[in-house]
This record gives C-alpha cells, sequence and structure tokens, in this order.
C-alpha cells in the first residue's frame, strides 16, 4: 500500500472541502493537511508530504510565494498552483518554477489529473 | 440586514473569484498587461445603506458602469470606483498619459467596455447558481454622488443588493471599487436555496 | 438563394431584406449604422445597406453564411465571442474603439480615392423574438470622434510642452536675476562707500555744487542698493531658499527696536511715531531678523505715505490665537482699484507721489511671504482721504 499525505492550501473552506472530497473519494487510505493561508501551511514544514494543491489567490502570502518556499523544502514533492487567476504569466512562473498549473473552477477530473502526478500507476 | 452563514459568503466568494479570473483574463489579453481582479468581500443590504457608504467620505463623486439585468433577477448592476480612480483605470488600460482632466467619449466608452466584461461576468455566475437565465443590457457611463447613483429617495432604498468589493490590480497599484447586484427577496431566497443545495453535495 | 437557412432565417431575410421590397429593410437600409442579424444556428439574416457598402459584400453572398464564413479572420477574436455569449448567455456587450482596435474589415468609400479602414465602435445585443434567439450586431463609424480626440491629445501634449517651456524660462530668469544682482551689488557697495567718504568732507571740502552732485549720487546709489537687496530676497523667498529660525519672540522688545531704529527716518518725514496699545510680555512664533523687517517695512511705508507734522499710530493686540500688530498712517488712502493689487510685486499706487522715495515697489509683498512663511498673514483697511492701517497677524507662542 503506497500512502501518501496531501496539503491543501486554500483561503475558501469550500474550496478545500471540493478538494478533500474528491481525494478522500479515491484513496480513503491517504493523510490529508488543510491550510487556510501560506503561513499556516509552512506551520506543517517538516511533516512528510507528497502532494501539494495551493490555490493562487490567498489573503497575505499569495500561493506562488508558497510554492516557490516549499519547493525548496520538499525538491521531490508533487506542487499543483490551483488559480481562478488564469493569465498566461501566472502559468509561465509556475512552469519556470517546474510546479504543476490548473485553472479554477475545481473538477473531479482537475484534481484526479493532479493527483495522478505521485500515483503514476493510479488511472 | 440579510445575514449568510460563512460557507455560503465562502461559496459565492469562491464561484465570484474564479468568473473574475476569467474576465482579468480577457482585459489582460486585450491590454497585453497582466490585470488582476477579486472579489475578497461580499455583503447583503438594503440600498440606502449601500448609498451611504459611498456617501460617507463628504458625497465624493463616484463613477463607473452601469447595466440593467432582467429575468431571473430584475434591476440594475453597477461598477463603481471613487471618480478619480475611475480616470486611473482607464489611462493605465489605454496606455495613455494625456493630460486631459476628465474622461474623453472615447475613454468613457472604453470603461464601458471595462465595466460590461466584469459585470457580465458576475452576472453570469449567479445566472449559473441560479440555473436560470438572466438577461443583461449595454453598459452606461455614470457618474454622481452614492446617493444620485442609487436612486435613493425613489421609493426602493430598503430593496436588498448584493454588494461586492472588487480590486483591481494593475501595473504595480491596487484600486477598489464596488459592484452592486439588485436581488428581490423571492430571487434572494432563490439564491440561498440553490447556494445550499451545491454545498450539501460536497 | 435562401435554400440552405432555415425556415426563419429566410423569412426574416425575406421580411427584412430591402431587395423585396419590405418596409422594414427599406428602413433598416436608411440607418447611419451597421447593422446585421446572426441567428443560432451562427447564420447570417439581415445585412443592411451601410454593411453591403463598408464590407463590399452584397446581401446575397452574406446572406444565409455563417458569421465564420463571412468574416473567417475574425475566428477567436473577441468579436467572435461575444456573439457566442449573446446567444448563450443572452448577454448584451459593448467593443470599444480604444481597447479593440480592428474590429471588422469595413471600409469607407473615400470619394473614388484610397479606401480608408473605418475606425468603429460595436455593440452586440442578444433578441429573442417567437422563441428563437438571435444577435443583433450595431457597427457606429466613430471616425470623426477619434480625429477630434487625436487633435485634443496633440493639443494637450503641446499645451504641456508649452508649460514646460514656460517654467524652464522662469527658471531661468530667476538664475539671470539672482546672478546678476549678486554681481551687480559688491561695485555698488564700494560706489557707495566712496562716495560716502568723498560727501561727509574727509578728503576735503567740496565746492558747494560739486557737494549737491555727489549728495545725489550717493542717494541714488543706495535706492539701488535697497532695490537689488529687495530683488534677492525676493528671489530667496520664491526658490525658498530664504531661511528662517523660527523660535519664541518677545515682541514688544522687538516692536521698540523697531521704532527706534525708524526714528531718524520719521523725522525725515516730519512724522511721529507713537505707540497707543500693547500687550505686554507677550511672546510670538517667528523669525526676529524677519520679524524686524516686516516692521521696518510698515513703519517706513507709514511714514513716506503721512503728510507732514502727522502722528503714525502703532497698537499691539490680542486677535484670538493670534497677536496683531497695527500701523495706522493718515495718508491718502489706497485707491480701491489698486486695493488688489498692492501685495504685488513692482506695484506703487500713485507715480505721481513726488515726497515718496526709496520704495522699490517689493516691500509690501516681501513682507506678505514672510508673514506666511512664519505661518501668519499681513492685510490693510484702508479709507481715500483718510488714511490706511496696516496690520500683521503673528502666532502666539504657546506659553511655557
Amino acid at each position: 500500500m503506497d500512502e501518501k499525505t496531501v496539503l491543501i492550501v486554500d483561503d475558501s473552506r469550500v474550496s478545500r472541502m471540493l478538494i478533500k472530497s474528491v481525494v478522500v473519494d479515491r484513496h480513503p487510505d491517504w493523510t490529508i493537511l488543510e491550510s487556510g493561508s501560506g503561513d499556516e501551511a509552512l506551520t506543517h514544514a517538516g511533516e512528510q508530504i507528497d502532494l501539494m494543491i495551493i490555490d493562487f489567490n490567498m489573503p497575505g502570502m499569495n500561493g506562488m510565494t508558497l510554492a516557490e518556499k516549499m519547493k525548496a523544502l520538499y525538491p521531490t514533492a508533487h506542487i499543483s498552483m490551483l488559480t481562478a487567476n488564469v493569465q498566461d504569466s501566472i502559468q509561465k512562473r509556475a512552469d519556470s518554477l517546474g510546479i504543476g498549473f490548473e485553472k479554477k473552477p475545481i473538477t473531479e477530473e482537475k484534481i484526479a489529473n493532479i493527483m495522478a502526478q505521485v500515483q503514476p500507476s493510479y488511472v | 440586514m440579510f445575514e449568510i452563514t460563512d460557507i455560503q459568503r465562502d461559496y459565492i466568494t469562491e464561484i465570484l473569484n474564479i468568473s473574475m479570473g476569467s474576465a482579468a483574463a480577457v482585459l489582460s489579453e486585450m491590454v497585453g498587461e497582466e490585470v488582476g481582479l477579486s472579489v475578497p468581500e461580499v455583503v447583503f443590504l438594503p440600498r440606502r445603506v449601500a448609498a451611504d457608504k459611498f456617501d460617507l467620505n463628504n458625497s465624493a463623486k463616484m463613477s463607473g458602469v452601469t447595466q440593467s439585468v432582467s429575468g431571473a433577477i430584475n434591476g440594475d448592476a453597477l461598477l463603481m470606483f471613487p471618480e478619480e480612480k475611475t480616470l486611473t483605470i482607464v489611462r493605465i488600460l489605454l496606455g495613455d498619459t494625456v493630460p486631459v482632466e476628465s474622461l474623453t467619449e472615447m475613454e468613457q466608452e472604453a470603461m464601458c467596455e471595462i465595466g460590461n466584461i466584469i459585470l457580465n461576468a458576475i452576472v453570469s455566475s449567479v445566472a449559473n447558481l441560479l440555473q436560470k437565465e438572466i438577461v443583461s443590457s449595454l453598459p452606461h457611463f455614470i457618474s454622481g454622488t452614492g446617493r444620485e447613483i442609487y436612486a435613493i429617495n425613489a421609493g426602493c432604498e430598503d430593496d436588498l443588493v448584493m454588494f461586492l468589493k472588487v480590486g483591481f490590480g494593475l501595473e504595480s497599484q491596487s484600486i477598489n471599487g464596488h459592484v452592486t447586484l439588485m436581488l428581490n427577496v423571492p430571487s434572494l431566497r432563490e439564491f440561498i436555496a440553490h447556494l445550499d443545495e451545491q454545498i450539501n453535495a460536497l | 438563394m435562401h435554400s440552405d437557412s432555415n425556415e426563419l432565417g429566410a423569412v426574416t431575410a425575406e421580411c427584412l431584406s430591402s431587395d423585396t421590397g419590405g418596409l422594414f429593410g427599406k428602413v433598416l437600409d436608411l440607418s447611419e449604422h451597421g447593422l446585421f442579424l446572426v441567428d443560432s444556428a451562427r447564420k447570417i439574416v439581415l445585412w443592411n445597406e451601410w454593411m453591403v457598402q463598408a464590407s463590399s459584400m452584397a446581401r446575397r453572398n452574406v446572406i444565409g453564411r455563417t458569421f465564420n464564413e463571412v468574416f473567417p479572420e475574425l475566428a477567436g477574436t473577441r468579436v467572435a465571442s461575444v456573439i457566442e455569449t449573446a446567444l448563450d448567455k443572452r448577454a448584451a456587450s459593448l467593443l470599444s474603439r480604444s481597447l479593440n482596435k480592428s474590429l471588422f474589415p469595413l471600409f469607407s468609400a473615400n470619394g473614388g480615392g484610397a479606401r480608408k479602414r473605418i475606425e468603429q465602435s460595436v455593440i452586440v445585443k442578444p433578441i429573442e423574438c417567437d422563441g428563437r434567439d438571435y444577435c443583433l450586431v450595431q457597427i457606429t463609424d466613430v471616425t470623426p470622434m477619434v480625429q477630434r480626440e487625436e487633435v485634443l491629445r496633440v493639443l494637450a501634449r503641446e499645451a504641456e510642452a508649452a508649460q514646460k517651456a514656460a517654467e524652464e524660462i522662469s527658471r531661468f530668469k530667476s538664475e539671470f536675476t539672482s546672478t546678476v544682482s549678486h554681481e551687480l551689488r559688491t561695485p555698488l557697495t564700494s560706489i557707495r562707500g566712496s562716495l560716502g567718504l568723498v560727501s561727509s568732507g574727509v578728503m576735503g571740502e567740496l565746492p558747494l555744487e560739486v557737494n549737491k552732485l555727489v549728495s545725489i549720487a550717493c542717494n541714488n546709489t543706495e535706492r539701488l542698493l535697497f532695490l537689488i537687496n529687495d530683488i534677492l530676497d525676493i528671489d530667496k523667498i520664491e526658490s525658498g531658499k530664504m531661511d528662517f529660525v523660527i523660535g519664541p519672540v518677545d515682541l514688544m522688545a522687538v516692536l521698540r527696536q523697531a521704532l527706534e531704529a525708524n526714528q531718524p527716518y520719521g523725522e525725515q518725514y516730519k512724522i511721529r511715531y507713537v505707540l497707543k496699545q500693547v500687550v505686554a510680555g507677550v511672546v510670538v512664533k517667528a523669525d526676529t531678523d524677519r520679524l524686524m523687517q516686516v516692521l521696518n517695512n510698515l513703519l517706513s511705508n507709514a511714514a513716506k505715505f503721512s503728510p507732514e507734522g502727522a502722528e503714525v499710530e502703532i497698537s499691539v493686540l490680542q486677535n484670538g490665537a493670534m497677536v496683531r500688530v497695527e500701523v495706522k498712517d493718515s495718508g491718502a488712502g489706497i485707491p480701491l482699484q489698486f486695493q488688489s493689487r498692492i501685495f504685488e510685486k513692482f506695484s506703487q499706487a500713485d507715480g505721481s507721489d513726488t515726497r515718496k522715495t526709496g520704495g522699490t515697489g517689493l516691500g509690501l509683498s516681501i513682507s506678505k511671504a514672510i508673514m506666511e512663511k512664519m505661518g501668519g498673514g499681513i492685510g490693510f483697511e484702508t479709507e481715500e482721504g483718510k488714511g490706511t492701517t496696516f496690520y500683521i497677524d503673528i502666532c502666539e507662542a504657546a506659553p511655557a
């Protein structure tokens, strides 16, 4: 059994619920960590984390800044940016950081795609 | 005052922000520059209270764009900024620094288009949520004090409005404005019911 | 020719096409706007005469074809997407000329010459009729408005450039004045000194006639020096280079000193300074030297403009949080037409007043600038034939 830990960072509780429901549905055995802000997410630093799903627009630290910090702490974890801000410049920044990029609204398919990044065998 | 729960507010804010994301993408493609749009705050309040929010600073002049909506909801959708901010937005987006003191006709038209993009995005997310149709008219440029714009004294001051704060991020500055959407009470109930339905489905 | 359009589309086109003589079609053909209608299958069902002219596409080549077939170059653009929005979401849109530089490929027939691209503003509106959805596209030629605003922009830019040039000239003038004045002051000072020595007789008694001439030269040199000093002061104030050391000042002491210093001047004009009213021990916030300069200016002016034998009355009184010093003369008063310019540079009421000497026309404007710098003010009350009272208001220092 390949259990994973997912960190969900989004200031919207609804968004977190939505993402969480897809993850739990597909992988009830995975551990889920939730944070409502970048600063809160950083308090999990040091714990085992395999996958991070981060919202771009958040009060305080934005998702890109958090992703940069997390990338340095977890070079092998997969990070995906999830955002309503669908401008090319944001996508380019995500690409240059080597992280994933998905546009909101959140759908089951998009979350499944992100999960597949840490579960190559997962279809 | 009409109160909604935190989770309801969170849900509305999230869908509005998603539609703002696509409106911002359209705008930034048009002007070839990064444009940020966000809705950090949503409240429901009587029209009179909304007008007073603007009139607190000595009846400062506001300007912006209005379009009327009909169908599932009837009334007006308004996007307002303090007058000088409207000037800033248009001048930045058009990349023009001509020192003319007020908006020219063509600039007013450009502001109408900017407002049209934002208001259409908001109206369309509300229509999606209601799963009903809302027809929206062409945008018009308006200016005046809060009380003038909200037609206070026209006998509708107790009507509830959905009052959104809209943040406009341009170059390195951020400009705050407001969007107001008229919602009559039956459609508001319906709106909340649909909201709950979708939240419960999570 | 309408074989591939849907039934209603064909009917609409038939009704609206002026080819078939429809009244509405004729009306639409008279419109000053470009008008066309797209149905829910994205087919064009109406195309008015304005569109025929501007697009050079005859009605028969357009009606019944889809929007994408008619305008393949617009695929994926905002125009195409707002037509979709109107049909799918019933939302109206406006496309401004400023944010959409090239909309439809439409040209004006320019009297046989080169065809010019039409500057456009476009509105797109949903229309529902008999349960079917259409989208009306209305195009307005805004070329004249664009040209008008171009002119406006050019004018605004020119005005800005002209203002910058004017500021530059003014800066240059002020620098020039300042430099020249400094250069003049040094030699003038030594001329004044030498003339003073000669006229005092230390270099030997002068014949009466020569002495008279030397005195005239000496007085006029002095007058020139005053003028140059005033010009330098004005320049310093205007360029913000005049230093002020503002602190608590014993007003009565400064005033008494000023009165003493002006005594000989008053004697020259045969007037007497009388201190009418005082506020004992009052302390104000001021720069002592500058305050003295203002008081000297008011006292000497009053002497100059008073008739022989008159008294100049000085009063100090409390005026709210300020302290007021009044200097009242019994001269001719200030003519109404001159009152508004009294504090302007180089202004003197009456050039014919032969008693007046040594005035540069800068004194009051310097005094006003100084008082304002110190947070106070200056003003006057006057009545023609009766006299004038000049007053200054100075901030009272907070009690220690």
